[in-house]
């Protein structure tokens, strides 16, 4: 089902998007203007639900979000250079199994860019973007991308096997729909023991692309007429995107179930994303309180992602004090890991007495049961311990 | 007329009594050829029910990724007791326990165990002996029908074997009398011991530690005993450990834990993950020994843990190790794939009956036919937990399949559903 806008713009209703998603994360999103034809988040919220039509066309490529600097936005002003990064897109790609010989080798291919997520390395300069009169985050969290087709595609470069294409898609920002053609850089990079294993097991794709728009094409206007000494025209986009066969909301611990992990990655997604601490927290807390009630390494897990997850502008301390010592209790003090987290928390909550406490237990009980981790044990005792006030004599 | 006399039937009737038809038998990893092939099994049911085939029966059990072996009306598996494995004999027809024999089997302070302690490795049995295999390489011999223990070695003490990091998953081959196993160590790839003492019979060369078991081939009328460890697949002489043949692959496909499987008269087939991918090796007589060479190799299909098995000309496996999985088919001649598949998790797969069994990691059960462009699924079901990384067990129409928690017995035959 479609609607217009008064402005003429064209979207789906929010009902489509929140169907897809469960409680906290979908209550919130089907708020929030929907997208053209851009598939709804997964669950956890970290991946698409890639259509059954775009499964057949061949191997799914996940956008991982986190470590890039997957888009930039660069206006360069007389005045002032300002570089607005986002490392939260999540999204896919879909390749042709046989990429090698295949005409076109990128089948399909949508994104999802949280607004919030928007950073500028300013604080001021994010609000000022989040608000209405710019980006209207509230109203238009996500702008999305839909890949219409992929073309021109020949083989290029050395590293993996590469290809440069023309891009060619419908970037959505606060309620408009803009056509984009780029040329971009397709790598293809099957999987190295070497190389790879750090970041991701699967097989990796990067797309590259670099395009300008206008800054009413952005939805962005100048303050006043005297801005544009601070404020370009245009403003460049670079993208650059690591996708992998591996879901980003794939869990490698076996202890933790599939739902559990859900659960996590709805936290992040609507902390870290969009923003939405107050929601974040109360999931947080009625998981804690109820399907994670008996389960030590999902509370472990939480109470570690709100004290060290980058981006969360309020870190409840007294939850994951809470998280850390029931996964202590699950464990009957018996789990090297969640004694850590313990220990972190009380870090960071500024009792290090406590936190070197704690940690000498992780570090007594990793001597006898796993070796390994011992060294890296060690050294965030070291930091603890160095964060006690001297006794006075 | 000749007449028949009882003296001549003596030996028939003996032999009748002790020991099951071939066919009721599954006495090692893989069955019988060690292929997950049962190609005496007819008359498997084309459809389900919803809710699954007819169960026989449903007991509980405790973690472990032995999977089951049958000899007549008892099976064998292994499962886990606190700090002590413990082998089992089950009654083929209700589940219920023969004898259960435990013994100590403590993890070693280096392992990773975020996928329990095992044992990971099937029991084999010959004879009248069950040969047990723990996760830190602790060898028994049972006797079958009572349990009790005849002898053990601790092959990590003895000859340095390797727990591989995971715990040791590699299931024994039995030879005539003596029993194979990959040792890991700096000194020792493979060992062979007698099945009746224990004793040492041979060393091989070294090979890396691994997870892949070894299987037999007969090639060039002798008998090869196939692994696959790190960069090496190679043959050995079964009887004396003699490397036969051997055959270096690039680092990329060391991660190899899929069982080979033998195309006869002379091939091998060979899949990896983590990027290894597969492999066809021809092995052939050269200069009076045996040279390898590699018809083919693809990067499309890559099978982490579970098996594959042969159809004719093609070879069917889950292919996918972290990320999605997809069943997929691979013709022999040229490593074409044929067709792949979602809708299953990372599955083990029986061949019987011209029909695949699938079983998924999720819990699913399906039974599907192959056909040259895809998979027609005949029926599924969801009847086991995650991880289901057994292997099932197909005897007849009888399937013996578990998880972490359960055992059950299955009956996948037309008349029965």
């Amino acid at each position: 089902m479609t609607s217009r806008s008064a402005a003429g713009s064209t979207h789906r209703t929010a009902g489509s998007i929140g169907r897809a998603c469960s409680v906290g994360l979908a209550a919130w999103l089907s708020l929030a203007a929907p997208a053209v034809d851009v598939p709804p988040r997964s669950p956890g919220g970290q991946a698409l639900v890639v259509p059954p039509a775009e499964l057949a066309l061949g191997e799914v490529y996940h956008v991982q979000p986190g470590e890039d600097a997957q888009l930039t936005f660069t206006s360069d002003a007389p005045l002032q250079r300002t570089i607005v990064t986002c490392r939260r897109v999540v999204g896919y790609l879909v390749l042709d199994y046989e990429y090698e010989s295949a005409e076109s080798p990128l089948r399909a291919g949508a994104l999802r860019i949280p607004i919030p997520a928007l950073r500028s390395g300013s604080e001021s300069l994010d609000e000022t973007l989040r608000s209405p009169a710019q980006l209207d985050a509230a109203q238009f969290p996500e702008a999305t991308f839909r890949l219409t087709a992929a073309r021109h595609a020949r083989r290029a470069g050395d590293a993996g096997i590469a290809f440069s294409l023309t891009l060619l898609g419908e970037l959505t920002l606060k309620g408009t729909t803009l056509p984009i053609e780029a040329p971009a850089t397709l790598t293809i990079l099957p999987f190295t023991w070497r190389s790879m294993m750090g970041r991701a097991p699967g097989d990796f794709a990067t797309l590259r692309t670099s395009f300008e728009l206008a800054l009413a094409d952005l939805g962005l206007t100048r303050p006043d007429p005297n801005a544009a000494v601070r404020m370009a025209e245009r403003i460049r986009v670079d993208v650059f995107l690591v996708s992998n066969t591996v879901s980003p909301e794939k869990c490698y611990d076996p202890r933790i179930a599939s739902a559990a992990n859900q659960t996590y990655h709805q936290f992040t997604t609507l902390a870290r994303d969009f923003g939405k601490l107050d929601e974040a927290y109360a999931l947080a807390r009625r998981a804690a309180e109820q399907e994670l009630a008996g389960d030590a390494p999902s509370l472990e897990r939480l109470a570690r992602a709100i004290v060290a997850e980058d981006g969360l502008a309020r870190r409840d301390l007294d939850l994951a004090l809470t998280l850390a010592q029931r996964a202590v209790e699950l464990s009957a003090r018996g789990d090297v890991p969640a004694l850590e987290a313990l220990a972190l928390v009380r870090y960071e909550r500024r009792e290090p007495d406590d936190a070197v406490r704690v940690q000498q237990e992780a570090v007594s009980l990793a001597e006898q049961r796993t070796p390994a981790a011992v060294e890296g044990l060690r050294q965030a005792l070291a930091r603890y311990q160095a964060a006690r006030l001297p006794r006075t004599p | 007329m000749m007449r028949f006399r009882f003296s001549q039937a003596w030996p028939l009737l003996l032999a009748a009594l002790g020991s099951a038809p071939a066919s009721a038998q599954w006495l090692q990893w893989g069955g019988p050829q060690r292929d997950f092939a049962t190609p005496n099994t007819t008359d498997l049911a084309d459809r389900w029910p919803d809710a699954g085939p007819k169960q026989l029966w449903k007991q509980p059990i405790e973690h472990a990724h032995s999977s089951i072996l049958v000899d007549g009306d008892v099976l064998y598996t292994m499962t886990r007791r606190g700090e002590q494995d413990a082998a089992l004999a089950l009654k083929s027809d209700s589940g219920r326990t023969v004898w259960e024999t435990r013994y100590d089997a403590p993890m070693k302070p280096d392992m990773a165990l975020e996928f329990g302690p095992g044992p990971h490795a099937t029991p084999a049995a010959a004879g009248d002996r069950l040969f047990t295999v723990s996760t830190t390489v602790l060898l028994h011999a049972l006797d079958k029908k009572t349990g009790k223990i005849l002898w053990s070695k601790d092959l990590m003490s003895e000859l340095g074997a390797s727990h591989a990091g995971r715990g040791y998953a590699v299931s024994p081959l039995p030879y005539q009398d003596l029993l194979i196993l990959n040792i890991g160590s700096a000194e020792t790839g493979l060992a062979a011991l007698r099945q009746d003492t224990g004793a040492l019979v041979w060393k091989s060369e070294s090979l890396r530690p691994g997870h892949s078991s070894p299987i037999l081939a007969r090639i060039n009328n002798e008998d090869h005993v196939i692994v696959a460890y790190g960069t090496v697949r190679a043959g050995f002489d079964p009887l004396t450990g003699k490397t036969r043949w051997k055959h270096e692959v690039d680092q990329q496909q060391a991660a190899l834990m899929t069982t080979p499987l033998f195309i006869a008269p002379d091939r091998l087939f060979f899949t990896a993950a983590y990027g290894g991918g597969t492999m066809l090796l021809k092995v052939s007589p050269q200069g009076g020994g045996y040279g390898a060479e590699q018809l083919w190799h693809t990067g499309k299909m890559r099978v982490h843990h579970a098996d594959v098995v042969r159809a004719g000309d093609v070879v069917y496996g889950s292919s996918g190790d972290f990320g999605p999985a997809l069943l997929m088919a691979i013709q022999l001649d040229d490593g074409k794939v044929l067709w792949r598949e979602r809708g299953f998790a990372k599955a083990n797969l029986l061949w019987a009956d011209g029909k695949l069994i699938i079983l998924d990691e999720d819990g699913v059960l399906a039974l599907a036919r192959p056909k040259p462009d895809g998979l027609e699924v005949l029926a599924q079901a969801k009847l086991l937990e995650n991880k289901a990384w057994t292997c099932p067990t197909l005897i007849g129409t009888k399937l013996y399949l578990r998880d972490y928690k359960t055992i059950m017995a299955l009956d996948l035959g037309k008349a029965a559903n």
